[in-house]
């Protein structure tokens, strides 16, 4: 594979897992002028300069010193503790001396934070909407680790709107927009009340039925075969269960173990990466707030050679 | 076939009755008491439970094998964090049926609230001083908030912490009570004394010697087959080890609202409003007045 070189001559590597959202946004940068790495359990659909990665298994396989920087955006919370430390061991090796690695995971700190208000919030005053902020705040924490099947409880209260809009733009920022916008627009359908009405009983015809049936059977024989094909497989092997979780400190930790020097705490729109502000993975294309928000931190490969751990 | 168990009685002629999943330090401690006078129910899903004709091994997501309105009061002793939201749902309402009208359901649980706190009080304390207890204080909280929600070992991170000795001893015990003494590298209970040919013969059963030979022919037909059932068997997933969920005493009280119960009542491990808790007091360390496992502890009542 020839490395892809952003338009200042530096070969960077993107790490991302999935998050149609952020592909949707960043994608156009990211495909043309950085190399991709997709965490996946099986290949996806091809896209330019990515390969696709099983990287709890697999090794990272370039040569030591390739890059300029390496951004794993949402990966690290799918690795174990263990597969962690091993990749940004390889992480490490495979930057040019002086050069930086950006990490962006879920943050276990904000998470935590926020269960304790929307807590408190609910207990001193049970509304229906402090009952959903509550049940979201914990779900932020651990869902995502015990759900066995996709999409797990979070799908399922989006499915039945048991949501409060705002806190969906704090705890997601865009992440979760295309399935809300669905939502939404059903939604508006909703308060005509004729033309509901009429919806209602086409939608509950036989031709309907008939016709949904049948379009549902080709849409999963032609369209859909790789999602049919991990809908069977277990969560974690799809690599959408997360493994682990981090905040900050835990962030730095981890770096500091792998060799890096300069640890620094970071935001949705700071980094050291040269020309970061042409690329600004980690800003909503429609406004000054985090696409998904994080904790961001990065670190700087400052000696070839990596302490003893 | 399925034959309804015995039902124990209590010396004052109440029905009681202990779900339980595990824990060699809390068997130990409580084992005579509640084997006599409780029924008892262990989480079990392991294909050859143990022959012990007074514990009814039962996988509790599906009905419990007793008629309506058996027992005065039920204590589920960590179990609602090893099932799925839906199914520690249909428990509840399965225990509100085998409940009395006015009896009373215990649960425990890892409090997901206190546990939060723990974390953030720690992640603060490491902020301040970055010292070698406060980090691993510190890889403590957040081991004892995920590790046993992803582990894929028995005993997980903890234990293999614990058994590199990166653990502080003092927090630990504070957290996790006596059953730290499970993860702890010194620990007795670990080290299975042998028993002697004699012993084995004395106390052989006719059911455990078929068990027994069964399983000899099973393994020399199929070698390995043992083995490879015993890991998977040992997998936290396959045990019911793994956490599928936490709690709070907010959501644990929607968690018993939903099925039904009222007179909702936080308790401590040592307060109930079960009769005679006293007597048995299976939260309290035979060895100290704290809590064997410390724990979120919640009592609500079936209405009449």
């Amino acid at each position: 594979m020839t490395l892809a070189k952003a338009a200042d001559g530096t070969a960077n590597l993107h790490i991302w897992r999935d998050g149609r959202e952020y592909l949707r946004q960043k994608g156009p940068i990211f495909l043309k002028q950085w190399n991709n790495l997709v965490f996946a359990a099986l290949p996806g659909p091809p896209l330019e300069n990515t390969r696709y990665l099983d990287l709890s298994v697999a090794p990272i396989g370039f040569p030591d010193e390739t890059f300029d920087a390496v951004y794993a955006y949402h990966v690290f919370e799918h690795l174990t503790p263990a597969e962690g430390e091993h990749c940004a061991h390889e992480i490490f090796r495979i930057l040019k001396m002086g050069g930086i690695f950006r990490i962006s995971v879920p943050d276990l700190e904000s998470a935590c934070r926020d269960y304790l208000d929307a807590l408190q919030a609910a207990a001193d005053n049970t509304t229906r909407q402090n009952v959903l902020r509550y049940r979201w705040a914990v779900m932020a924490i651990f869902e995502q680790m015990v759900r066995d099947r996709t999409g797990g409880l979070m799908l399922d209260a989006i499915h039945r709107r048991e949501y409060d809009d705002a806190q969906m733009h704090k705890m997601f920022g865009d992440a979760l927009q295309p399935l809300l916008n669905r939502n939404r627009l059903a939604g508006a359908g909703g308060d005509d009340g004729l033309r509901s009405r009429m919806v209602q009983r086409w939608r509950s015809s036989k031709p309907f039925v008939l016709l949904r049936r049948i379009y549902r059977g080709a849409h999963d024989i032609v369209g859909n075969s790789r999602e049919a094909v991990t809908h069977r497989l277990d969560r974690r092997e799809t690599k959408e269960n997360v493994q682990w979780m981090y905040d900050r400190l835990s962030l730095r930790l981890l770096l500091e173990r792998a060799g890096f020097d300069d640890v620094r705490d970071m935001d949705h729109g700071s980094s050291s990466i040269p020309g970061w502000s042409g690329y600004d993975f980690d800003r909503s294309n429609s406004g000054d707030y985090p696409l998904d928000p994080s904790v961001y931190v990065e670190g700087r490969k400052l000696e070839r050679l990596r302490p003893a751990r | 076939m399925t034959t309804t168990p015995r039902v124990t009685l209590t010396p004052t002629g109440r029905a009681y009755l202990h779900i339980w999943r595990t824990g060699r330090s809390y068997a130990h401690q409580n084992e005579a008491l509640y084997r006599r006078e409780w029924t008892n129910v262990m989480f079990n899903l392991s294909p050859q439970p143990p022959a012990e004709s007074d514990i009814l091994h039962h996988d509790v997501r599906k009905p419990f094998p007793f008629a309506d309105e058996t027992f005065d009061a039920a204590y589920l002793l960590h179990i609602v964090e090893h099932l799925t939201p839906p199914e520690a749902e249909s428990l509840i309402r399965e225990l509100y049926r085998v409940l009395k009208p006015r009896g009373i359901l215990r649960v425990s649980t890892p409090d997901l609230e206190d546990i939060c706190r723990s974390y953030l009080r720690q992640l603060d304390e490491c902020r301040a001083s970055r010292s070698n207890l406060n980090v691993t204080r510190y890889r403590w909280a957040v081991l004892e908030l995920l590790d046993q929600l992803v582990r894929e070992r028995g005993g997980g991170l903890m234990a293999q912490s614990a058994t590199r000795g990166e653990y502080d001893a003092e927090f630990a015990r504070n957290r996790f009570g006596d059953v730290f003494d499970e993860f702890a590298p010194t620990t007795p209970s670990t080290t299975r004394t042998e028993e002697t040919l004699l012993e084995r013969l004395t106390t052989a059963t006719v059911s455990s010697l078929i068990h027994s030979v069964r399983w000899r022919v099973i393994d020399a037909i199929d070698r390995g087959y043992a083995t490879r059932l015993q890991r998977s068997m040992t997998e936290p997933r396959n045990t019911g080890e793994l956490n599928k969920w936490m709690y709070d005493e907010l959501s644990l009280e929607m968690l018993l609202g939903a099925g039904g119960f009222g007179e909702h009542r936080r308790q401590d491990h040592r307060s109930s409003m079960i009769p005679d808790w006293d007597r048995y007091n299976f939260d309290q360390s035979t060895r100290g007045p704290h809590a064997v496992e410390p724990s979120l502890y919640f009592e609500s009542r079936r209405p009449v």
